[in-house]
């Protein structure tokens, strides 16, 4: 029967067992090192995750720079051809074949939460140089980065959240009851008045908790000085990642104590943790890729190289019949300009040109689509099971508040094929009227606007309720079960 | 872990190596043939192009597809992050494109299911999760007293639990020499160098796994209890196998950054244009370069009007292009390389720190899927281009054309065909020896056996510890 201040004992016991907690993990030389190196992994984790965001924006910094050197450049001499009245051949640039050839940048500037993640950022472009001539060649041009450093993959603050903190999180507490219980405490402990349930479960939630400021710590002390990112933009995005980084220690720290429950011995519980962990983070995930691929299969690159070919080696007859097809299909455009420029210039054969720039374009959209589709749904069917793995769930979720996600990737790229089509399209009317490009026109051209990664709160938060109800379903469990 | 689930484990961690093995099976099998019929189609298309002019053929040019390595099924190394072809044309250097890791999700960076993820990566924890109570169960069960009262010496006792745990993982130990003998049956390609180097593979992985036995063994001998022992095992698993490579890899390259992608075909460009200022007055002109050589030839020849040119001076043009072309991205692609290999340096001082890095990089260069491998491919195949630029601009520097006006643009259509196309051999990759793989990796091979003495003389002390303390 419960006795009047049962309650308030109890409570102080637990303070009491709390604060001797701190202590006794401070003593503990293997448990220092292990929130050492949390401290230490984390900082670093965040460092590269900056390293990687300023290297994009020093980039993309040059990039820039780049663009409006030559965007000024071609309209000075743009305005200069005006003034001394050029002869539009194709060495002026208002000739629309030399104003088309003009090189366009396109970027796309990392997301406010870059730093969280490099994701894909480090293999698939976020800018891009295109012009009507390199049109195939450019429209791929990814990062360089060492082939060993990208096969590895990078100890950003995904890789630390997903695969290393579940791991420091079972050095911490393999050894829950077994360490009380080997050293004969136990009967001591459970005269303290706190329940040993109790006890373990507040001593489980108190080591998570010190990893969490650790990491906190470490986090926020390396992205205050080095990134700034903590902008207005950034705050959702890193207040969902520490929400999701915190239920995922908090699940780790459940199933410590679930574990712990089951009574057995220090080895037991650490194989056990151990096994859960190499399966969450490498074999789920591995398993589910696979399945997805197997699913969703992409095509061969290698017939590619050989369309690719076969395509521009019958490029005349294709340029001819591309030109017929467009003169169908766009009969406005066969209202010639003026008479006697049109006869000054081999009027067919530029927008016979750019018409199989538009048909080899159209064939290499296709094409890319051919791969990213299958990609997408490969995505979109581990998406479906990242629930099966906390360590894959997390790190998707960090690609996407980070904007790294393959589908930012593949975003940007369906965004850069539809804004060269309309770039395309934009031409094809002064090239058939044979008329002169002006810097006005240049300026009235369709520009690029990258559609900037909103952070999925939505998916956060589903996440997040699942780290919540899985986690507090282990801590029933293990509360139920609990076998000191 | 005793008994059933012993058992249980140890088949399972085979099962899952002949799944690594029969998994990959039918991508490998499907990359080797569809890169060789590739290569194949595109020989026919280079022959068959139909008569046209040398330098309309440099433009279309041809495709090198690299050959799958036939060790790649089983390491896959950097193989997914690396072009599988490169479009050679006139004028450029193109880089090799269509990385596989491209058209795959962002899942495949946890680790590529391979043999060799289950042996390097994999097989250390279940080598741990047994290796870990081998001295410390008997340490604090008061069986190690019991045989020291016996008078088994310490290092009887060594040697016999180094044969007892190394028994366990006979499987994975004989795995690789397995598959050297059987998958020669299967596929020709792994039969010669394929076997010999699979048979060294096997030989690097018995040392590792040895040193993880030896050190199951010290650990376990320190610790105060199995389950220490695990973790502390675990730890040093986590910091050689996931954190101490990844390190390496980001101090790399805060110490020694490649440029961004941008900047190098800046510099490339910028490489480029210097060559045609420095060269020819300024003007980035093909036409000034026709001039000049023009002239030239016209002195060499001793003759006073173009038309009197025994040779035709527009292919001696084209060629001079080339090698400009080529002198800048020999400088620009160097500087990158050499950035590249600074941060691989990074790697192998890896190997020190952690076997299963030194494992790594020696596997994966015998498997030829490391860097150097994909430098190889990008360097044969544009000695090839090279080659192939040059035949077909000497061919119109043989044919004089009097009536050529470079200023005009107007010329004779010179054409070839066939015996021309013939005249460019097929696309072949370089095979380097076995000894050649292994010189550029001896460091790997010494942090290997340092690992394995030095494990040797912990599991010694580890005993001795564990002796003392129940002495």
């Amino acid at each position: 029967m419960k006795r009047p201040g049962d309650g308030d004992v109890a409570w102080r016991s637990l303070r009491n067992e709390l604060r001797f907690e701190g202590r006794r993990l401070m003593a503990s030389g293997g448990r220092r090192f292990v929130l050492a190196v949390a401290l230490a992994m984390a900082a670093f984790s965040a460092w590269a995750g900056t390293d990687w965001r300023r290297f994009q924006g020093g980039a993309l910094d040059d990039f820039a720079a780049e663009a409006a050197r030559l965007h000024r450049a071609y309209l000075a001499d743009a305005a200069k051809a005006i003034a001394e009245r050029w002869p539009s051949d194709l060495s002026s640039p208002l000739h629309p074949v030399s104003s088309y050839w003009k090189r366009v940048h396109v970027a796309e500037p990392p997301a406010p939460g870059a730093s969280l993640a490099v994701g894909q950022s480090d293999l698939m472009p976020y800018y891009a140089v295109f012009n009507g001539v390199e049109d195939q060649v450019l429209q791929f041009a990814a990062e360089i980065q060492n082939p060993s450093h990208l096969a590895l993959g990078r100890l950003d603050l995904a890789f630390w959240a997903a695969i290393l903190l579940p791991m420091l999180m079972v050095a911490l507490a393999y050894d829950l009851v077994a360490e009380e219980r080997d050293a004969g405490r136990l009967p001591l402990l459970g005269l303290s008045g706190v329940g040993l349930r109790r006890l373990f479960l507040a001593r489980v939630l108190y080591r998570a908790g010190a990893l969490a400021v650790l990491s906190l710590i470490g986090i926020a002390s390396v992205m205050l000085a080095r990134d700034g990112s903590l902008q207005p933009g950034g705050i959702t995005s890193f207040a969902l990642a520490a929400l999701l980084v915190g239920l995922h220690l908090l699940l780790w720290a459940a199933l410590a104590f679930w574990v712990a429950s089951l009574g057995g011995s220090s080895s037991f519980g650490a194989l056990l943790l151990a096994g859960f962990w190499v399966a969450s983070a490498f074999v789920v995930p591995g398993l589910l890729q696979t399945a997805a691929e197997l699913r969703h299969p992409t095509p061969s690159r290698n017939r590619e190289a050989i369309d690719l070919l076969r395509g521009e080696a019958t490029a005349d007859s294709r340029r001819d019949a591309a030109l017929a097809a467009l003169r169908v299909e766009r009969p406005e455009l066969n209202t010639p300009g003026d008479p006697a420029r049109q006869a000054a210039v081999k009027i067919e054969w530029y927008p016979g040109f750019l018409a199989y720039q538009r048909s080899v374009s159209r064939d290499g959209q296709a094409l890319a689509r051919s791969f990213r589709e299958p990609i997408l749904d490969q995505e979109r069917l581990i998406d479906r099971w990242r629930f099966l793995s906390p360590s894959l769930s997390v790190s998707r979720a960090l690609r996407s508040l980070a904007g790294a996600a393959y589908e930012d990737r593949a975003r940007f790229v369906a965004d850069l094929e539809d804004f060269r089509a309309r770039r395309r399209e934009a031409y094809l009317g002064k090239l058939f009227r044979n008329e002169v490009v002006t810097p006005a026109d240049v300026e009235a051209l369709p520009s690029f606007t990258a559609r900037p990664a909103v952070p999925d709160v939505a998916r956060a938060l589903a996440d997040a309720a699942w780290l919540a109800g899985v986690s507090g379903l282990l801590m029933l469990l293990g509360w139920r079960a609990f076998r000191a | 872990m005793r008994g059933g689930g012993a058992v249980l484990l140890l088949l399972g961690q085979v099962a899952l190596l002949a799944a690594a093995v029969a998994v990959r099976w039918p991508g490998y099998v499907e990359a080797r043939e569809d890169k060789r019929a590739a290569a194949d189609t595109l020989r026919s298309l280079w022959l068959n192009q139909g008569e046209k002019g040398p330098h309309s053929a440099g433009h279309l040019g041809t495709v090198a597809v690299r050959p799958q390595p036939p060790l790649s099924l089983l390491v896959p190394g950097i193989e997914a992050y690396t072009g599988q072809w490169v479009r050679l044309v006139t004028h450029t250097q193109n880089e090799p494109a269509r990385r596989p890791a491209e058209d795959r999700g962002p899942g495949r960076r946890f680790g590529e299911m391979s043999a060799f993820f289950v042996l390097a990566y994999l097989t250390p924890l279940v080598v741990f999760a047994f290796g870990s109570d081998v001295v410390a169960r008997e340490s604090s069960g008061g069986t190690l007293a019991l045989l020291l009262a016996q008078g088994v010496t310490p290092a009887r006792l060594l040697a016999g639990k180094i044969l007892g745990v190394t028994a366990l993982f006979l499987p994975q130990g004989l795995f690789p020499f397995a598959l050297a003998a059987l998958l020669p049956a299967w596929a020709p390609e792994f039969s010669g160098a394929g076997q010999q180097r699979l048979v060294l593979i096997g030989l690097a992985f018995a040392a590792y796994l040895a040193t993880l036995v030896l050190l199951a063994i010290g650990v376990s001998g320190f610790a105060r209890s199995a389950g220490a022992a695990l973790v502390a095992l675990l730890a040093l698993w986590f910091a050689g196998a996931l954190v101490a490579p990844r390190v390496a890899a980001s101090v790399a390259e805060a110490v020694d950054r490649a440029p961004s992608s941008f900047a190098f075909r800046r510099a490339y460009d910028q490489g480029l244009g210097d060559a045609y200022v420095m060269g020819y007055g300024g003007a980035n002109s093909f036409t000034r370069v026709f001039e000049k050589v023009q002239a030239e030839l016209m002195r060499e020849h001793g003759v006073s009007r173009p038309q009197d040119l025994p040779v035709n001076a527009f292919g001696y043009a084209l060629e001079e292009t080339e090698e400009m072309g080529q002198r800048s991205y020999d400088a620009s692609f160097g500087s990158l390389a050499d950035a590249f290999e600074r941060q691989a340096r990074w790697q192998r001082l890896a190997a020190w720190l952690s076997p299963a890095a030194a494992l790594r990089n020696l596997s994966e260069a015998l498997a030829e899927t490391d860097h150097a491998a994909h430098l190889r491919f990008v360097r044969d195949a544009e000695g090839y281009r090279r080659g192939m630029m040059k035949t077909l601009n000497m061919e119109l520097a043989a044919r004089p054309d009097p009536s050529f006006d470079i200023r005009a643009r107007r010329g004779a259509p010179l054409v070839s065909g066939r015996e021309l196309w013939e005249k460019v051999p097929a696309f072949a990759a370089t095979r380097p020896s076995t000894r050649r793989l292994l010189a550029g990796h001896v460091q790997e091979a010494c942090a290997l056996g340092l690992w394995l003495a030095a494990s040797l003389v912990f599991a010694g002390l580890g005993l001795r510890s564990a002796c003392a303390r129940v002495q």
